[in-house]
């Protein structure tokens, strides 16, 4: 295992908490040690959540590690059940815990509790948070969700949102809408709202929904083969996408598929001319499979981006994440390590970022604008204003969250007219939000972190050095790039202000 | 600048006078140029630093790097400076025969001219030529707004092979624009002044490919299905002269580029 600062994902009992968390009546009990219970504050705290976690921790020490810490184990289950009273009660153990082998599993159905118990395997060493949560999801689905009379309207179930999911809150409300429009009522929303009753009449609907897949695919894939549910495959992030997966819930419900768009503005918005200045913008994403995949799509065919870098932290999505990428001629880049990642984006410099709660880190470090798209997440990104990503309404809050990190169109020609005004200053940064603003300094700086070995040879004279300097901040890493490319490719081993050009009408486009 | 050209000293003498507020790399560039070609004495005006002794008389030659300039030229003139004319520095051709008309006028051997013009020009035309591919037998339609109409049609259809439908300029000043206007005549219908409905409904008939209009414009025909280009990013933008050349061009190539993009439809 590599240690790291930060991580995308957290330990999979992370995920077992995500979806103990987002369900009703289910209690979790965790073998782990003092010091794991950190994990609550990540729901109290970022999600802002006004009740603890349904978590009890057996919190051993390292002196009780000679003892017995099975006993300790199932008095921390009774005691769990006699102050809880779950319908459910999940157990398994974290990553330290795991190493002592007491067998929650068998001690926990031991006990006879009069509920039922779903034991846990979650290999820590191996395998992550999304995985954690896909699979306690699996498991509670495999326990109680068993063959039932179907409803006589037409109903779906949503699978996947958990707790500290990002914007799984409100995609629920704009999905379920959708649905209502085209007729068909929601069974059952699981992980998040579920009871154990719930789940055990998940086979009541006529389809499933599968809204994310990093948490929800495997117990959709037993649906369909314990309880003949299929579900769509469609994630309704983008105009696009979104009107795809309409034509996929008609096609499961027998009606014919609609010639109409969703109503969004983003089309709109999109062609609208003060838009222009979005073409061809370079934007990096990275973020979970799911929802780098739909940003790509958005990106390109629905605001005109260039994409010049994608990723995923999950190596789950890591084959379809891969296929996208070679498609718009990239190579993905799949990775736990932020390091890496902020290595590539330095590297490439683009003009804006997609990403996680790392990637703002990281575009605050390089002066480049970032809007966050995917898990894990801040407390700003839990905001209290309906934001959805999924469906019209999501399309039209991506559209917004990602323009405007950016310096607007005519803004841009407003800081090449006034470069001595303070307002448009070079130091004013590329944003007007005061967080992607960081100094001179620290904006040039990425130029010369991703100076590579072969342009570390090669020197700037000074009269060019001065000509850079003229060209907006917007452009001048990229200017600085190309140049330094250029003179790579063409064996320049100075650089001048004929150099500055010759590159500069090279990658004329 | 009317009233900066009347409060500047008489001096006689022989010297370059631009017109023209540019941007300071541009005009970095344009001043590389003359010296290039031998030409020292330069007064641009404005002036990029004020206090600067400077002064105009019957000795000063000047052209114009902008063509909304009408009353300065006027003034210049009333001043006894003698006026160059050629078309405006846009794109290689343009700027080649901007220079041209300067080093003619101040005796430069062809040589010297050559020299300091063959390399920028070289690669202003290789870096249309990529930008072009977009443009090429494109339409355009020029709604009067910037007083740039003129010369900017005769870069696109001269330079990056567009065809010209209309072209409308709010007012047509013949000695600061005659030139680019003569190699435009003869394939376009030129028009002086707005009137805003008669051209919306030629617009609408002749349906081009690109539009160039006003603010007030632009996103009613974007919603008609026509790709427009704001005029003020024209005024805006550093456009002159050759390392400019193919940004120009990729100003016009940037709607009908993302047009040719967005998988979306935007009309509403």
């Amino acid at each position: 295992m590599k240690l790291s600062v930060w991580t995308y994902e957290g330990p999979p009992h992370v995920g077992a908490i995500r979806v103990a968390t987002g369900m009703k009546r289910v209690h979790l009990v965790l073998h782990a040690p003092q010091g794991d219970t950190y994990a609550d504050l990540l729901f109290t705290m970022i999600e802002r959540r006004n009740h603890r976690p349904p978590v009890t921790y057996t919190t051993f020490q390292a002196r009780d590690l000679g003892s017995d810490t099975a006993t300790l184990f199932k008095d921390a289950c009774l005691e769990a059940y006699e102050r809880f009273k779950p319908d459910l009660l999940l157990v398994g153990a974290s990553c330290t815990a795991e190493l002592i082998q007491d067998d929650p599993g068998g001690l926990a159905e031991a006990l006879g509790l009069p509920v039922p118990v779903v034991a846990l395997e979650l290999p820590s060493y191996q395998r992550k948070e999304n995985f954690g949560a896909d699979e306690t999801f699996y498991q509670i689905v495999r326990k109680l969700a068993h063959p039932v009379e179907r409803s006589a309207e037409i109903t779906c179930n949503l699978i996947g949102p958990t707790a500290l999911g990002f914007r799984h809150r409100d995609d629920i409300v704009e999905i379920t809408k959708l649905l209502s429009e085209l007729g068909v009522q929601v069974n059952v929303c699981a992980p998040m709202y579920a009871t154990p009753d719930d789940i055990a009449n998940l086979g009541r609907a006529h389809f499933n929904v599968l809204m994310y897949p990093e948490t929800g695919e495997t117990a959709c894939r037993h649906m369909e083969r314990t309880l003949g549910l299929p579900f769509t495959k469609t994630v309704p992030i983008g105009v696009s996408a979104t009107n795809e997966f309409v034509d996929e819930v008609l096609g499961l419900i027998g009606r014919a598929r609609s010639e109409c768009s969703v109503d969004s503005r983003l089309p709109w918005y999109s062609a609208s001319v003060d838009s222009t200045y979005l073409t061809g913008k370079r934007v990096f994403i990275f973020g979970d499979g799911s929802h780098v995949m739909t940003a790509a799509r958005i990106a390109k065919e629905e605001i005109g981006f260039d994409v010049v870098g994608m990723g995923c932290y999950n190596r789950e999505l890591a084959r379809p994440v891969r296929a996208m990428a070679k498609e718009l001629g990239l190579e993905a880049l799949i990775t736990e390590d932020y390091l890496e990642v902020e290595a590539e984006i330095a590297d490439l410099s683009p003009e804006l970022i997609l990403g996680t709660q790392m990637e703002r880190h990281i575009g605050k470090r390089l002066g480049i604008p970032c809007a966050v798209i995917s898990a894990p997440v801040h407390v700003q990104d839990f905001p209290a204003r309906f934001s959805p990503q999924m469906g019209a309404e999501g399309a039209n809050v991506i559209f917004d969250t990602w323009v405007h990190p950016l310096v607007m169109g005519l803004e841009e020609h407003l800081l090449t007219m006034f470069r001595e005004d303070f307002e448009f200053s070079d130091t004013a940064g590329p944003s007007h939000h005061a967080a992607h603003s960081p100094n001179q300094e620290i904006v040039d700086q990425p130029t010369s972190i991703a100076a590579s070995d072969q342009s570390a040879n090669i020197i700037w004279l000074s009269d060019a050095e001065k000509e850079l300097r003229k060209i907006p901040f917007f452009v001048r890493g990229k200017a600085r790039r190309n140049t330094e490319k250029y003179a790579t490719d063409h064996g320049v081993a100075q650089i001048s202000i004929e150099t500055l050009y010759e590159a500069k009408a090279h990658y004329a486009r | 600048m009317e009233a900066v050209i009347r409060d500047l000293p008489n001096d006689d003498k022989t010297q370059l006078a631009v017109l023209g507020a540019l941007p300071d790399v541009v005009q970095d560039q344009m001043m590389r140029l003359f010296t290039d070609m031998g030409i020292d004495d330069v007064l641009v005006l404005p002036q990029q630093t004020a206090g600067i002794p400077a002064g105009v008389g019957k000795n000063t030659h000047f052209i114009c790097a902008q063509p909304f300039l009408g009353a300065a030229y006027d003034e210049m003139v009333r001043r006894g400076a003698n006026a160059i004319h050629a078309p405006f520095p846009f794109g290689a051709n343009g700027t080649t025969e901007w220079l041209a008309a300067i080093a003619k006028r101040f005796g430069i051997d062809q040589d010297k001219f050559d020299a300091a013009t063959a390399g920028p020009k070289a690669r202003a035309e290789r870096a249309i030529a990529k930008v072009s591919e977009t443009l090429a037998g494109r339409s355009i339609f020029f709604f009067p707004d910037s007083q740039l109409e003129v010369p900017l049609a005769r870069f696109l259809s001269d330079e990056c092979g567009m065809k010209l439908t209309e072209v409308g300029s709010p007012y047509i000043h013949r000695a600061l624009v005659g030139e680019d206007l003569k190699l435009i005549e003869h394939n376009a219908v030129i028009s002086e002044g707005q009137d805003v409905e008669k051209q919306l409904d030629r617009v609408t008939a002749c349906n081009p490919d690109l539009t160039v209009c006003g603010l007030g414009l632009a996103n009613p025909l974007e919603a008609q299905g026509l790709s427009t280009k704001w005029a003020i990013e024209l005024v805006f933008s550093p456009i002159h002269f050759y390392e400019q050349a193919a940004d120009l061009a990729g100003l016009f190539a940037r709607p009908i580029v993302r047009s040719d993009l967005l998988k979306v439809g935007g009309a509403i």
